[in-house]
């Protein structure tokens, strides 16, 4: 799914090894930001989220992917990106 | 434009407290305009820049849900069908649905507050696992296996709650 649209700076961490890691900030685990990922591999916490949260990507990453899956339909087709808005009805 | 974007991100910025941040916009599929602002590292003073790459945390559950719903597509999942048949002997698998675990209303797994910021107490309760492992890779099974026995928070598809997982 990512690799025919280009994105190659849209990885996920724990099936994969970059020489290049995501900019450190601080990591949320219990709501008061106080975990410096400059001092650890935030990579490695995150792929505790695994699916719901250890990707790793970049704005221009997100605008093209967030363009082809809802805009352009080229992820899914238009009645399915639009029913995704209210897949809980 | 470029320039009122870059002012309100600087402004962002400082009024945050964030060492840097990235934003990007477009309208109606026009080429995005892009600007960063502060420093790459709460350690750093090297610039932000555009191109920098973060772990985009709980935006990873759009793509997961793309990426499901390509399968709904090809008819190879379905939406009502119980996520037991793709999770064998999970706890209640017959009476959640795919559907509703992409709906957030499968509130099996750590939960965040009302805020959604990840400071209620069944997150608290949790912390012990990554804290003592931060520097290790989770393995998908291992996060399975966390959130696998936690007791439902209320019914499925009674409720859409924010979840860790």
């Amino acid at each position: 799914m990512l690799d025919p649209l280009g994105l190659r700076h849209t990885w996920y961490p724990p099936d994969e090894r970059r020489d290049v890691l995501p900019v450190p900030g601080r990591f949320s685990l219990n709501g008061d930001d106080d975990l410096d990922t400059a001092g650890f591999p935030a990579t490695a916490i995150a792929s505790l989220a695994g699916r719901a949260g250890a990707l790793v990507s970049n704005a221009a990453g997100l605008m093209t992917f967030g363009g082809a899956a809802l805009r352009e339909h080229r992820l899914l087709r238009a009645a399915t990106a639009q029913a995704a808005f209210s897949i809980n009805r | 434009m470029t320039h009122s974007t870059q002012q309100g991100l600087d402004a962002f910025v400082l009024s945050s407290g964030a060492p840097g941040a990235v934003l990007a916009w477009s309208r109606r599929g026009e080429p995005a305009t892009t600007v960063a602002a502060g420093v790459s590292s709460p350690h750093s003073t090297d610039a932000m820049t555009t191109g920098a790459s973060f772990l985009i945390a709980s935006v990873t559950k759009v793509f997961t849900e793309v990426l499901a719903l390509r399968f709904v597509e090809r008819g190879q999942l379905g939406l009502d069908e119980p996520i037991g048949a793709v999770l064998p002997d999970w706890p209640d698998g017959e009476r959640i649905t795919v559907r509703q675990g992409l709906a957030h209303e499968w509130p099996g797994g750590p939960v965040d507050d009302d805020e959604g910021s990840g400071s209620g107490p069944f997150v608290a309760a949790q912390l012990g696992l990554p804290l003592a492992n931060l520097s290790r890779n989770f393995t998908w099974e291992e996060t399975l296996a966390w959130v696998r026995d936690r007791p439902l928070q209320c019914g499925p598809g009674t409720v859409g709650v924010a979840t860790a997982t």
